[in-house]
């Protein structure tokens, strides 16, 4: 599945004209080498974003010289840094592993197409045996080979002390001892990469024995057994007076203390997200709603000379393609070029109001959607980060393992599901740490029907309409809704596991790494990093598909002659004529079954791309104007007065729960879309997803809708 | 080896394959390896040299492993 065939679309500039050097940063997952490259690189790591691959790999460039006496003369080497995935074996066991093995083998197509000029291999000093079985197998790779024994300190800590010298003999290569989270040793690594890449020297050709060479029996087994008789070498233990931290993994691992620890930290974890996230959340729509207004006075009321608006606005347009381009990292294409020029014309001719319609309406409430859920997705990714630094995040997948298995998932998926519950992106960017592709595809299929705060809008209204006398009955309406996800999601992986992704979830052999005080500098830098990537996917996808919303709900136009005086029966007319509205009418009978009249139907087209638009829509095509959707007692009072033709009630029981349960199922949220088709490399799997989970949605609210009119809560 | 108690057993043989066998050798649990069982269940711990492994029953039934005497253990270790 990871087929690659183009060139890398960023290419990192070094500011220099020599060809910079590729470095590559490996080793066992758990032995701090995200920490080392984020000591080492610092604010400069980018991902790079690699077409056809899921595999995201951090590059940094960086600049290591020589430590001269000379301060004036030091000589320097460029080079592209890259932070391999966790490697425990050339012979790969997920997507991630296969990346780093072909990077190293220089059999990675694109940038990594030629074998690395150096390669730094990380070591645990606490668990240096099994650390180095890996590195047995790169040192026969025959490249410039650096071994990094990382958390040096901690194993002094602990009573180990190594001989570095005797280590390097060992394994003939240069040995240096690190200990990324306090900054040691960080000099002298940069030194040693100088002195093994610098370009003056001639590069000798590299034979290193293997240690599995004329071996008959297993190779692994050879490896280990090196591995020991290296470790047993070049380490001496003291016996020292350790805390022993034994008592806490039994209950931390015990079936069923393990889980009531796991649930009480994830949800203080949520508990945080939601209660945290909520002032920044405040703060961007402020900021937001300061900008459309900056915006809209900006843009002249008065008649301005088309010679001097049509550059203005097409140069305006050009500009905010630019910006979008550029976040998603797109090329300027004979295509893509035409598409921005051409749609700029366009823009520029529009008349001035519907421009600055364009601009408040389509382009920043598009852009303001999607960043409002960015302080969630951060804060998500900085706890779920200390936690798998801690060491606690494996023994949570390691107690949900039994639970989860029954459904045909892995126990790491646990984490995914949690995360999804705020926003289905970042529980979709967390399925990496699942190894098995498989498991990881129905994962990433099941996702977004977990209940995720942007439908928290529409379940609002839906009880304040049914149940709004009631706070009892609107709270099991709200569980009732949660719970419907959670079994859809479980029942859709074990479904997906029997017909379209067959195979059971691949069975647990995991580490359990050693606990650590994860460090706050890495959970930061890993934040940073998702995020940027969550504004990239989301904000491009987003801004594209609510300025064609836009242009769908805003034409063809009404005729002056038809316009109603009162100005918010203007929006509403103006909507009903549109072409969503056109659309909305035509579809009612597909619809119809399901208790929804027409303007419900706008509602759903409208909100494809985010689901809480909907409020907002309900409330302009029931003539309240856009600014009612604030006011949920208004609204919810003008929808009940709602009638049918007929003079029945439109909003039902059984219209207002078949709505509910639509909205628990339907895809309708295209950023995460975006980020199925990134992590599942091909928009096969995004068209999957959005075509089972409308067509349960359709399913399940019919069933509710004529279920409950059969009752007669019709 | 999943008939056993908590101490320390040798693995004997692998009858695991494909992916399933790449994914245990790996993480040390290969032919002649001592591996100690710390936790036992579903899925089990064990104790690797200084690393610890989750196991689950299915994996753990693939693999032939013997007991280890203690008195024999650290002269196993030493090997």
């Amino acid at each position: 599945m990871t087929t690659v065939d183009d060139v890398p679309a960023t290419e990192p500039s070094t500011g220099n004209e020599q060809q910079s050097k590729t470095v590559l940063l490996v080793g066992n997952p758990n032995v701090g080498k995200t920490s080392l490259f984020n000591a080492l690189a610092g604010l400069r790591a980018k991902t790079a974003n690699y077409p056809g691959v899921t595999v995201d790999l951090r590059v940094a460039a960086i600049q290591v010289r020589s430590v001269d006496s000379d301060p004036h003369c030091q000589a320097s080497a460029d080079l592209d840094l890259v932070d391999l995935p966790g490697l425990y074996s050339m012979q790969p066991a997920s997507p991630e592993e296969e990346v780093a093995a072909k990077c190293l083998r220089g059999e990675f197509q694109g940038r990594m197409d030629h074998s690395p000029d150096a390669v730094v291999v990380v070591v645990d000093a606490t668990n240096l045996s099994r650390t180095l079985v890996v590195a047995s197998e790169i040192l026969e790779l025959n490249l410039p080979t650096i071994v990094a024994v990382n958390l040096i300190d901690a194993a002094q800590a602990a009573g180990t002390e190594i001989n570095i010298q005797e280590l390097s003999n060992q394994l003939g290569c240069p040995v240096v001892p690190v200990s990324a989270r306090k900054g040691n040793g960080l000099d002298t690594l940069r030194e040693t990469i100088y002195d093994t890449v610098k370009p003056d020297e001639v590069a000798l050709p590299i034979a290193r024995a293997s240690c599995v060479a004329g071996c008959t029996g297993c190779p692994f087994a050879a490896r280990f057994d090196w591995a020991d008789q290296v470790a047993g070498c070049s380490t001496e233990s003291r016996k020292t007076v350790s805390r022993d931290l034994t008592w806490i993994d039994k209950t931390l691992t015990s079936p069923l203390l393990g889980l009531a620890a796991l649930l009480t930290v994830m949800l203080s974890v949520f508990f945080m997200i939601f209660w945290v996230a909520n002032y920044p959340m405040q703060w961007i729509e402020m900021a937001f709603g300061y900008i459309s207004e900056t915006v809209a006075a900006l843009i002249p009321s008065g008649p301005v000379a088309l010679w001097l608006w049509f550059p203005l606005a097409t140069l305006l347009s050009l500009a905010v393609f630019a910006g979008a381009y550029r976040l998603n990292e797109m090329k300027w294409t004979r295509w893509s070029t035409g598409t921005a020029v051409a749609v700029s014309l366009l823009i520029g001719m529009l008349p001035q109001a519907d421009f600055h319609s364009l601009a408040v309406d389509g382009v920043i409430a598009g852009i303001a959607g999607v960043v409002v859920f960015l302080p969630q997705i951060c804060i998500l990714f900085f706890f779920i980060t200390l936690l798998e630094d801690s060491g606690y995040m494996a023994r949570g997948a390691f107690v949900m393992e039994r639970l989860m298995r029954r459904v045909g998932l892995p126990g790491k998926a646990f984490v995914p599901m949690l995360s999804a519950h705020a926003c289905a992106i970042p529980g979709i960017m967390s399925t990496r740490t699942i190894e098995s592709w498989r498991d990881r595809l129905v994962t990433i299929l099941v996702l977004p029907l977990l209940t995720c705060s942007a439908r928290l809008p529409v379940y609002v209204m839906v009880a304040a309409l049914l149940f709004g006398d009631s706070p009892g009955k609107a709270a099991i309406m709200f569980a009732g809704a949660y719970l419907l996800g959670l079994i859809a999601a479980f029942g859709t992986a074990f479904l997906l596991k029997k017909t379209v992704v067959p195979g059971e979830a691949a069975p647990l052999v995991m580490e359990l790494p050693s606990y650590r005080l994860p460090s706050l500098r890495n959970a930061l830098l890993t934040m940073l990093d998702r995020g940027t990537i969550f504004l990239r996917q989301a904000g491009t996808t987003i801004l594209l598909i609510s300025v064609v919303l836009w242009a769908l709900a805003t034409y063809p136009k009404i005729p002056e002659a038809q316009l109603p005086v009162d100005e918010r029966q203007q929006a509403q007319a103006a909507l009903e004529y549109s072409a969503v509205g056109r659309i909305g009418q035509t579809i009612e009978p597909v619809f119809e079954p399901l208790g929804f009249d027409w303007k419900i139907d706008i509602g759903i087209m409208t909100s494809f791309a985010a689901r809480e638009v909907l409020v907002s829509s309900l409330s302009i095509v029931y003539g309240l104007g856009e600014d009612a959707a604030e006011d949920t007692d208004l609204l919810v009072e003008t929808l009940a007065r709602q009638t049918k033709p007929d003079g029945s009630p439109v909003f039902t029981t059984a219209t207002g729960l078949s709505l509910l349960v639509f909205f628990v199922l339907a895809m309708q949220c295209l950023p995460t879309q975006a980020v199925t088709k990134r992590e599942t490399g091909s928009l096969k799997w995004a068209i999957v997803q959005f075509c089972y989970m409308t067509g349960l949605a359709y399913v399940a609210a019919l069933m509710t809708y004529q279920t409950l009119a059969a009752l007669g809560f019709a | 080896m999943t008939s056993f108690r908590p101490g320390t057993m040798q693995c004997l043989e692998l009858h695991a394959e494909g992916l399933d066998a790449v994914r245990l050798k790996r993480l040390g649990i290969c032919q002649g390896r001592l591996l100690e069982l710390i936790g036992p269940g579903d899925p089990m711990i064990l104790r690797i040299g200084t690393s610890q492994i989750g196991l689950s029953r299915r994996l753990a039934s693939l693999v032939l492993v013997q007991p280890v005497e203690p008195n024999r253990q650290d002269a196993a270790s030493q090997d």
